[in-house]
């Protein structure tokens, strides 16, 4: 299992950065959204521009994004392997 | 003495001879109604051969000064054909349409009709259109075509009913932790049954349809907001009314604030969006 950045890109009229990654043997996919530009508060709805933007460390996001997903389906593989469980994809994408 | 002449005989002949003399603007000229007088006869279904003069004899069976627009909006195609001045004699139209130019591909024809507006409903086609016109519905002009393709677009709600219901619902989890650090405020997460990482199922009818996971970092209404999916990408907003275009498929709702573990549409974390 082994997961890599399939698309990269910051999308400048929605304001934020988009990445795919996607798991090459079984073509699952994981979605990733930083928003870059506005807050609005919730309560008043006033706008302010993000402040937290610029502390942002993609490499590190998207290490621990990665390393999330290759644990995830390391413990599954290696569950179906130790009780000897025929491996399947459910569902379908449309 | 042959009874039936060959057409065009004369032009031939004089095209013939003034190749031995290239410029000659009497040849250019028979030249040019040999051509178009051919080609109108093969256009049309005349088996009578065209006679030498000015062009459209060959098709004078059939109506001429016709023009077609075609418009597409709301999951239909609209052909709308101005039949012009046919001096009151009934015009029949026939309308073809197919995914390639060249009309190469499966072309699909509607019976003849004498309408001048015609309505096909088919969501998300684009195509290109094409028509031929006849006064009796047996010598047809040749096809003109209607110009570049048209997209039909897609069935809008403004179409459905007011309270339609659409028998959709997911199986997403919707989750969103607060201050995180580095640069992180608010981190949402969409996922399945299966926990994080893993992907949901969206259900439309009996059909069931896999959705990747997702990671939204920090979107633009930190405490509380929507998620829905556009086919390709997921977007979040601060409110419902926020992600519910036409082509998008409501995902969920998070709240930090609330408590985890609830549903429903203003729900708390692990809120999924359903209209059934």
């Amino acid at each position: 299992m082994s997961w890599s950045l399939k698309s990269d890109e910051v999308d400048l009229s929605l304001k934020r950065h988009y990445m795919v990654l996607e798991e090459s043997q079984t073509g699952e996919q994981h979605h990733v959204a930083i928003y870059l530009g506005h807050d609005s508060c919730p309560l008043c709805g006033h706008v302010k521009p993000k402040t937290e933007t610029g502390e942002l460390d993609m490499q590190a996001i998207l290490r621990q994004e990665i390393a999330a997903l290759e644990a995830s389906a390391a413990q599954t593989t290696a569950h179906a392997r130790k009780h000897n469980v025929k491996m399947a994809l459910t569902g379908r994408k449309n | 003495m042959d009874s039936n002449p060959m057409p065009f005989a004369p032009q031939i002949e004089n095209v013939r001879a003034a190749l031995a003399k290239i410029g000659s603007s009497t040849a250019t000229e028979d030249f040019r109604i040999l051509a178009e007088g051919l080609v109108q006869w093969q256009a049309s279904s005349n088996p009578n051969p065209p006679a030498p003069g000015n062009s459209a004899q060959a098709t004078q069976a059939a109506p001429a000064g016709i023009s077609m627009n075609v418009m597409g909006a709301n999951g239909a195609h609209t052909v709308q054909i101005d039949n012009g001045n046919q001096n009151g004699r009934q015009v029949w139209h026939e309308i073809s349409y197919s995914s390639t130019k060249s009309f190469t591909s499966p072309v699909t024809t509607m019976p003849p009709t004498t309408a001048t507006q015609i309505m096909i409903p088919q969501p998300g086609v684009t195509a290109f259109f094409r028509r031929r016109s006849s006064f009796d519905g047996k010598s047809w002009s040749s096809y003109a075509a209607a110009g570049a393709a048209v997209s039909s677009g897609k069935l809008s709600s403004a179409a459905s009913a007011a309270a339609l219901a659409l028998n959709q619902t997911n199986y997403a989890n919707v989750n969103a932790t607060a201050g995180q650090g580095g640069g992180i405020s608010t981190m949402v997460t969409v996922s399945g049954a299966g926990g994080p990482y893993t992907g949901y199922i969206r259900q439309v009818g009996s059909r069931q349809l896999k959705r990747s996971s997702a990671t939204i970092i920090n979107p633009v209404s930190s405490a509380k907001g929507f998620v829905a999916y556009d086919g390709n990408q997921y977007h979040a907003g601060p409110s419902l009314a926020s992600v519910l275009n036409d082509d998008w498929e409501p995902v969920g709702a998070w709240n930090v604030s609330g408590a985890p573990g609830g549903g429903g549409l203003e729900g708390n974390n692990g809120g999924r969006l359903t209209a059934v």
